[in-house]
């Protein structure tokens, strides 16, 4: 028999129990909610390259640049990131140029390592200038220039094409002032401390592309490009047409006024056309994609007759195009 | 409801104004051409290098017996070096060496003993633009300037019936006389050296002052030299046509047998400065443009540097100057090529 006071404990027992099992209930159930997020990244084409610095050290005149020369940090190499947010699709170089001619000058100041870069594909073995300026020089007495047969021939300016301890003399023809459709001559066989290479541009057997003739020179014309400021035209280099250039120069010509660019990687220059070929090409083409990179090898090749000294700086710029990117 | 009209058309106005702004920066479904650059820059710090480069690398010259080669008788018709500095550091100093005959070339009887270096002989430099660019103006402008890098001379090996010794001797007393003749192409001087006390480098040296050829016999008595060396050729009627004076020792002796002792004397030959060295007794340079020791003992204008900074400035890198060249081959040399010789330049940065 149970008491009334214990009926009264016992309801309030269960009533107790009862909370307590309402009470564990309600704190098992979750409330979730979601939040879309919504980001519009804008078309931004942007490159970085790195390092930014590359350095040679007691590089001696003559000589094409390796490990030992290269400088802490300077891998010979550059590395090009597309940090942007659309494919880039062509990627190309310019380099700094000397103002005037260096050699002979005696002024550190008139000197341009920029002048002095090649690059080449990280998985190639062929090496071109970026864009190296030539001037012409004062005669040089073991020269046969066309059209007279000596080393001193009016009209006939001639320089050589300084590729560290190789030396391409050339001729080119500036007698009525305009030589954007002008005659070109280049040697077959480089100048060098051993060898004279090739010196006798009387009778140039060799045209200005293709496998050339040992001993033998080159010879062609300058084609007007850009409106007829600028003559072009396209080399093979050396008998063994190693290395493919395309060389133009400014139709307004005389005197000491004559320089000549040979250019591959530089797509601004004069003479470029919207694709790449043998003579003249884009680093890169197709889409590097955003957060992807490349690699492109660096080298210098010091001239002879580079003065000594920490030369002024020279610039090597890559230039990345996003082309087609649909908005 | 009029406010709330001019609100919308307000409104729409914006819109427009927008609307024509994205359309013009890029049309809905066109292409965009983008670019971005970036440079890396590029240091260098070049080695500090003394080199030269001598141009042309050969020379081939066909000539007569006491004959000159030039560059009507040279293969490519070169007449001229051209030396470039090719380092990176200016040049003070350039100068030059020529290979020589180890013993006499004459009376053998074939090409065994010659050697073509010593026959080489270089014009005074030039940077002279409107000269370099017209050989005949080169050519009339150094004519009188070139003079032997080192010719070597030994002794005649055979009497000379014809030529007294300075003490009355005819021929010469071979065993207190040691003669010989510097050979100049068309031209021969006459010289001896008195070696009585086996010590030449000190004694004194005689040499004729006309030339002897083919058709003059030259200055081949030598009793009464009163001449100095320096004084060059005598002028006027009735003078003595031969000099003397006395060689400077300046011997590096390095006590053994092979040891090496030089006497040497600045001697005007014809119009030509030389620095005359006897080495050894055995033999005779005639050297101008080489400024090895001992030849760097005689000074100006009788040893000279192709290239002095303190006289034309520092040669800067890819700098590069001439100097005319020619082959003086002297009679009774054996026909056919003679042996190849070589020319070195050498520089310097003081």
């Amino acid at each position: 028999m149970v008491s009334g006071n214990n009926k009264h404990r016992i309801a309030l027992a269960y009533a107790f129990i009862l909370f307590l099992l309402i009470g564990s209930a309600s704190a098992d159930v979750n409330q979730s909610d979601t939040l879309n997020i919504f980001v519009s990244v804008s078309n931004l084409t942007l490159v970085d390259i790195n390092p930014a610095n590359l350095s040679w050290i007691n590089i001696p005149p003559g000589t094409e640049s390796n490990s030992t020369y290269a400088a802490a940090g300077n891998k010979e190499a550059i590395q090009i990131e597309n940090i942007g947010s659309t494919n880039i699709t062509n990627i190309w170089f310019n380099t700094s140029h000397p103002d005037v001619m260096p050699f002979g000058s005696g002024d550190i100041n008139n000197y341009n390592p920029g002048n002095f870069v090649i690059i080449r594909r990280n998985n190639s073995n062929n090496w071109y200038f970026v864009d190296r300026k030539e001037f012409n020089e004062s005669e040089l007495i073991y020269l046969s220039l066309p059209g007279g047969g000596g080393s001193n021939v009016p009209g006939m300016a001639h320089g050589r094409l300084r590729s560290a301890d190789s030396e391409y003399f050339w001729v080119m023809n500036i007698s009525d002032g305009s030589c954007n459709d002008t005659q070109f001559w280049i040697g077959n066989d480089p100048h060098s401390q051993a060898s004279t290479g090739t010196v006798d541009f009387t009778a140039c057997g060799d045209p200005l592309t293709g496998a050339g003739t040992p001993g033998d020179c080159r010879t062609g014309s300058f084609t007007p490009t850009l409106g007829g400021g600028w003559g072009m035209l396209n080399l093979s280099l050396g008998a063994g047409a190693a290395e493919n250039y395309t060389i133009i120069t400014p139709a307004v010509c005389g005197g000491s006024n004559v320089s000549v660019r040979f250019w591959h990687w530089n797509k601004d220059a004069a003479g470029a056309i919207g694709s790449s070929n043998s003579f003249q090409e884009y680093f890169h083409v197709g889409a590097l994609t955003p957060g992807e990179h490349i690699i492109a090898n660096v080298k210098i090749r010091v001239p002879y007759g580079t003065i000594a000294g920490t030369l002024p700086t020279g610039h090597l710029t890559v230039i990345a195009q996003a082309v087609g990117v649909n908005s | 409801m009029k406010r709330r009209l001019w609100i919308g058309l307000l409104t729409s106005l914006l819109v427009g104004v927008l609307m024509a702004d994205l359309a013009s920066a890029q049309p809905l479904g066109g292409n965009l051409t983008i670019n971005d650059s970036e440079s890396s820059n590029v240091s260098v710090y070049v080695a500090t290098k003394t080199m030269v480069d001598v141009n042309p690398a050969a020379f081939n010259w066909t000539a007569d017996p006491g004959g000159v080669g030039d560059n009507n008788t040279e293969t490519n018709e070169f007449y001229a070096i051209q030396i470039e500095n090719i380092g990176s550091h200016n040049i003070t100093h350039v100068w030059f060496n020529a290979t020589y005959p180890s013993q006499s070339p004459f009376g053998v009887g074939s090409t065994a003993n010659t050697d073509s270096g010593n026959y080489v002989v270089l014009s005074a430099p030039t940077q002279n633009s409107s000269l370099i660019s017209n050989q005949t103006a080169f050519a009339i402008s150094l004519h009188e300037t070139y003079r032997f890098i080192n010719r070597v001379e030994y002794n005649n090996t055979r009497a000379l019936v014809y030529v007294t010794d300075p003490e009355g001797s005819l021929p010469p007393d071979n065993n207190r006389w040691w003669y010989g003749r510097f050979r100049n192409a068309s031209t021969e001087y006459f010289w001896m050296v008195n070696v009585t006390d086996g010590s030449c480098e000190d004694n004194a040296f005689y040499i004729g002052d006309a030339p002897h050829t083919k058709t003059k016999t030259g200055s081949v008595d030598f009793r009464n030299c009163v001449g100095t060396l320096a004084d060059g050729p005598p002028v006027g009627p009735g003078v003595t046509d031969c000099s003397v004076g006395t060689f400077t020792n300046n011997s590096v002796v390095n006590g053994g047998p092979s040891a090496t002792k030089y006497g040497y004397a600045e001697v005007n030959i014809s119009g030509e400065h030389y620095c005359v060295v006897i080495a050894n007794c055995s033999r005779m340079f005639f050297t101008h443009w080489n400024k090895d020791f001992p030849f760097n003992l005689c000074n100006s204008p009788y040893s000279e540097y192709a290239w002095n900074s303190t006289v034309d400035g520092p040669l800067t890198p890819g700098d590069s100057f001439v100097m005319g060249i020619k082959v003086r081959v002297p009679y009774g040399i054996y026909e056919g090529t003679s042996n190849k010789g070589y020319i070195t330049a050498i520089v310097n940065d003081v």
